[in-house]
């Protein structure tokens, strides 16, 4: 069964991602159906990433409430999964030039690095730590 | 860390996961702190002993690794 702090984050967590989705669909359908000045046509495109500091309070509360080890573990493979992503994108650029390899759009890099985190804590949790 | 938490919860019949409700921490935090993977906060530290009704020094060794 479910821990009662799991069961709250993810009800926050899953509250925050339907709000994000819900402002980039209205973000979206804005900037495609109307035209505005670029401030107003940038504060409308970040404006998905409001809902994104609600999933990262929903983060904070669940890792506050975790026990000394879990946090230790969550900890880490967050460290690891930000060098990862920041050497690796680093070493892409050094490759981009030398090889003339497409360019990486930034947006994608955010994803890698939550995507890394979750792989390194599947890691610790089924392999270092089971 | 070196420490007796199996010993002795053996003797009480504890699973890990009882050991841990006791304490306030997960089954997960047991398994590392009693296979020495994880060492414990001092506050962890005094919560498995007080468990157990013993001192801190009877159910951890800092001079060696866990077995």
């Amino acid at each position: 069964m479910m821990a009662a702090n799991a069961r709250r984050y993810m009800l926050h967590f899953g509250s925050a991602m339907v709000l994000y989705m819900a402002t980039l669909f209205g973000s979206v359908f804005l900037l495609e159906s109307a035209s505005f000045g670029p401030v107003v046509t940038g504060l409308v495109a970040v404006l998905p990433v409001l809902p994104g500091l609600g999933a990262l309070w929903a983060v904070l509360t669940f890792y506050r409430s975790m026990d000394e080890f879990k946090q230790r573990l969550l900890a880490e493979a967050m460290i690891i999964s930000a060098l990862l992503t920041g050497f690796g994108t680093f070493a892409y650029g050094f490759l981009e030039g030398a090889l003339e390899l497409p360019p990486i759009p930034m947006i994608w890099i955010f994803p890698a690095m939550i995507g890394l985190w979750g792989l390194v804590g599947c890691f610790q949790k089924y392999v270092v730590y089971r | 860390m070196k420490n007796r938490l199996r010993v002795l919860r053996a003797e009480r019949r504890w699973s890990q996961a009882e050991l841990g409700e006791r304490v306030g921490v997960s089954r997960q935090a047991v398994n590392a702190v009693e296979t020495g993977k994880h060492d414990p906060s001092l506050t962890l530290a005094f919560a498995l002993a007080g468990a157990f009704d013993l001192k801190i020094e009877d159910v951890f060794d800092p001079s060696g690794e866990a077995d």
